[in-house]
């Protein structure tokens, strides 16, 4: 299995890998996949990946609106995602939730779901995202006229951990001194994940990773993490690298926020992706005494020390509260730990690339 | 993270106090004038304003548990467990209507810290006092989910910078109300559930006991200021406003911080009498203040005043003969609690939460916001909106330009928009809104 595989699966949509089945897309990484795909239905990631321009949902949304969500009402706006079947929506940030206001009046699709995520994970929370989760398969029965049955629901919850397990792997591999892979491919894999079915993905991952030692060593001198929220070009992460770091992990929510943690298969289903999904690694937008900053903290602590990272770039869209803020304390307390970190500002659409090399480079040097 | 050491005087804080005691000691010999005389406003709210921050001093010494809290957070549960409830909001905006640049230079100390230009200062002056150790410590926080990510995520900064326990609110998507489109019937539990933990953890941390007796007592007092600010509300819609355009969200601003003590109620009342006054006069507000001029036109100012410069209101007055009828702070729609019962209480409460003035449009679904913006205009008679977006409310400017054509749609009326931040005038400057609003005026109202 060759790495370029991969990268076919995260062309602009839509890929040769949607044209199979009927395509929901989700904006954000608190979607129940596992539902959609009981309903023979594919879900893919939002992105933007390929487009330029924002002119359109610009007119929409202002320019203190993130360019993730100025760069996909653009692209819906001007028909990019009429192969979509149906867009799933949340509150996940004040940006997202308003882009949803945006669509839904402006090109509304032919199925449309909004999910009332809690900010918390209490029992109570937990109970409130089942209901949730309920409504809408619910809601993908009636308008798809299919039975979604627990056996099947087992059956898709049971495909998307095994691509976690996969992926999991993929990430300890990374651990070790001697690479095989880099952070760019091995994000383009990860992001291959939410753009192509779980079954063909999940085929894929396991032929390349039992081909993964036969690949050639990675020649770096420094082991660098990111974090952030929303990252789905690979050419950030390249950026990175061609200046002779490798980016051994991450901590954002197209990567290991986004394939951490495991369905419980022993569960109800339903109940056991509610706790899954909210218990996850958190967004910063969660608050709940178990899903909060001390919860998110830990895991990058946790990161830092298994993958053997050197240093710490902190990734921000510009104009998102929510990372800026959660940037701004783990900044302070990893320096207080004695970890370099660098925070980056940047736009979804690629730019200042000069730029961001040039503080890049500087901080490598310090790692130095 | 470090902690930081603080100091007993607090400049932000000794600031506002100055700055309001000074403007309470001019205004208080007008107390007791007549209507007529034309006050923009009752010195009671100046008193109250003084009495709650020098209260703060008060309990400090006697050792009375401080409270801090977002803006969605109703008062009464801390003053019923005695505690003092430090508004966080209300010193960064009091700070900013004080008029100096000792917010600015706050503002500049939380982004040279590193947070964002962008995000909220609402809650970056008070961040900037933290780092500077002028601002006032509390002994616990609570505060909400809701109504936006820059609340969110600061407080959790501020949480860590004073590393005292926080408890945390998770306001929902839906509505509580049958009648909306919106309407989920577990919103009212799931957050009724809620209010009866944060006064648990009231009792905790403030080493306090909430009574039903003293709840009672706190919310009676809100309600009663509540039936006011209803009765003051729908009072708004006779022409011409028989208030002035700053009314309503000093009537905000008192409610804030005196809802829960018989303060509270002062100000709504004298708004309520006024405006009965005026209207039974046969006389605007306009006219009895400014000689030889009626209100010509009524303005709903759909977002938040510009708390730099909130005589921007009466310079409307003056120059266009405009009255800005509401602002969205300023409309106040919180019901009264019903009291009959415990579990009616805490559900009461829960309600209010959901209904405090940008809570209650910036929560959920862009519908929450239109509706009220449409009936707003439709029951005012409003002849056109200025939409005065602040850069740190994200989710306020991405539904501005929709808004601004459905608004049209559904009302005929239109809507200026137009960007500034609301605390800090190096953005953009009064001038330059004037000019703004001045264009507006002559070549789409005029």
């Amino acid at each position: 299995m060759s790495i370029e595989d991969f990268y076919e699966a995260i062309q602009p949509v839509p890929t040769k890998y949607m044209k199979n089945k009927k395509v929901i897309g989700s904006f954000c990484s608190y979607t129940p996949e596992e539902l959609i795909h009981a309903a023979g239905l594919l879900p893919i990631r939002m992105n933007g990946r390929g487009h330029k321009e924002t002119a359109l949902g610009d007119s929409f949304l202002s320019k203190f609106n993130c360019t993730f969500c100025r760069t996909t009402l653009d692209m819906i706006l001007k028909n990019k995602y009429d192969f979509l079947d149906g867009i799933i929506s949340l509150n996940s940030c004040d940006h997202i939730r308003r882009t949803w206001d945006n669509i839904k009046y402006e090109h509304p699709p032919k199925f449309s779901h909004f999910l009332s995520v809690p900010h918390h994970a209490s029992p109570a929370a937990i109970k409130w995202y089942t209901d949730e989760i309920i409504k809408l398969k619910n809601h993908l029965e009636t308008s798809y006229n299919i039975e979604i049955t627990n056996e099947r629901l087992k059956e898709s919850i049971k495909l998307f951990n095994k691509s976690r397990t996969l992926l999991k792997s993929l990430y300890e591999k990374r651990k070790e001194s001697e690479l095989k892979i880099t952070g760019t491919d091995a994000f383009a894999i990860i992001i291959a994940g939410t753009a192509m079915e779980k079954e063909i993905f999940n085929e894929m991952l396991t032929r390349f990773l039992e081909t993964y030692d036969e690949r050639p060593k990675v020649d770096y001198d420094r082991r660098v993490m990111v974090v952030g929220s929303l990252i789905d070009d690979i050419e950030y992460i390249k950026l990175i690298e061609d200046l002779g770091a490798v980016v051994v992990t991450d901590a954002h929510c197209f990567g290991s926020k986004y394939v951490w943690d495991m369905v419980d298969e022993t569960k109800n289903p339903i109940e056991a992706l509610s706790e899954r999904y909210l218990k996850k690694i958190p967004c910063s937008r969660m608050i709940g005494k178990n899903v909060n900053h001390d919860v998110r903290r830990a895991f990058i602590k946790s990161m830092i020390k298994d993958f053997y990272v050197d240093g710490v770039i902190f990734e921000s869209l510009k104009f998102c509260d929510l990372q800026g803020g959660d940037n701004y304390m783990m900044i302070r307390e990893l320096k207080e730990l004695g970890v370099p970190t660098l925070e980056l500002d940047r736009e979804y659409i690629i730019s200042g690339m000069s730029q961001m090399k040039t503080r890049v480079q500087a901080f490598l040097e310090v790692l130095a | 993270m470090t902690m930081i050491e603080y100091q007993k005087k607090y400049k932000l804080w000794d600031t506002i106090r100055q700055y309001f005691t000074i403007s309470r000691d001019a205004m208080i010999q007008f107390e007791d004038s007549p209507v007529s005389t034309g006050m923009s406003f009752d010195a009671g709210f100046l008193r109250t304003l003084v009495n709650y921050l020098n209260a703060l001093y008060t309990a400090e010494e006697k050792g009375t548990p401080i409270a801090m809290y977002n803006f969605c957070v109703p008062p009464e549960l801390f003053y019923a467990g005695g505690v003092y409830p430090l508004c966080q909001e209300v010193g960064s905006i009091a700070l900013t209507l004080a008029n100096s640049t000792v917010h600015m230079n706050y503002i500049d100390k939380a982004e040279e810290s590193g947070l964002q230009r962008e995000q909220c200062n609402a809650q970056k002056i008070w961040i900037g006092a933290m780092l500077q150790n002028e601002a006032p410590k509390p002994d616990f926080m609570v505060y909400a989910s809701q109504p936006c990510d820059s609340t969110n995520i600061l407080y959790q900064v501020m949480s860590k910078f004073y590393d005292v326990p926080t408890f945390t609110y998770d306001i929902p998507y839906y509505h509580y109300d049958e009648k909306n489109e919106f309407y989920d019937e577990r919103v009212t539990p799931y957050c009724a559930d809620q209010v009866r933990d944060i006064v648990k953890f009231i009792e905790l941390h403030g080493k306090t006991e909430i009574t039903l007796e003293k709840l009672k007592e706190t919310i009676g007092y809100s309600n009663e200021a509540r039936n006011y600010a209803l009765e003051t509300m729908e009072l708004l819609k006779h022409k011409p406003n028989p208030l002035p355009s700053l009314a309503p969200v000093i009537m905000y601003l008192t409610l804030m911080v005196a809802s829960g003590i018989p303060e509270a109620i002062h100000y709504a009342k004298w708004c309520r009498d006024t405006a009965n006054d005026r209207i039974k006069r046969g006389v605007g507000y306009i006219s009895e203040n400014y000689r030889k001029k009626e209100e010509k036109y009524r303005c709903f100012w759909v977002y938040i005043p510009i708390f730099f410069d909130p005589m921007m209101f009466t310079w409307m007055e003056q120059k266009f003969q405009v009255t800005t009828v509401l602002d969205m702070l300023g409309f106040q729609q919180m019901q009264p609690v019903d009291l009959s019962s415990e579990d009616k209480m805490y559900e009461g409460l829960a309600h209010a939460i959901m209904e405090m003035p940008m809570a209650r449009q910036s929560r959920g679904p862009m519908e929450y916001y239109l509706d009220d913006v449409v009936r707003i205009v439709k029951d005012y008679d409003i002849d056109f909106c200025i939409w005065a977006g602040h850069i740190g409310c994200k989710h306020s400017f991405a539904i501005a330009a929709l808004m601004r054509r459905l608004i049209e749609e559904k009302t005929g009326v239109p809507t200026m928009i137009f960007e500034l931040d609301s605390m800090d005038s190096r953005n953009v400057n009064s001038k330059t809104i004037k000019k703004k609003i001045t264009d507006f005026m002559n070549d789409i109202i005029l």
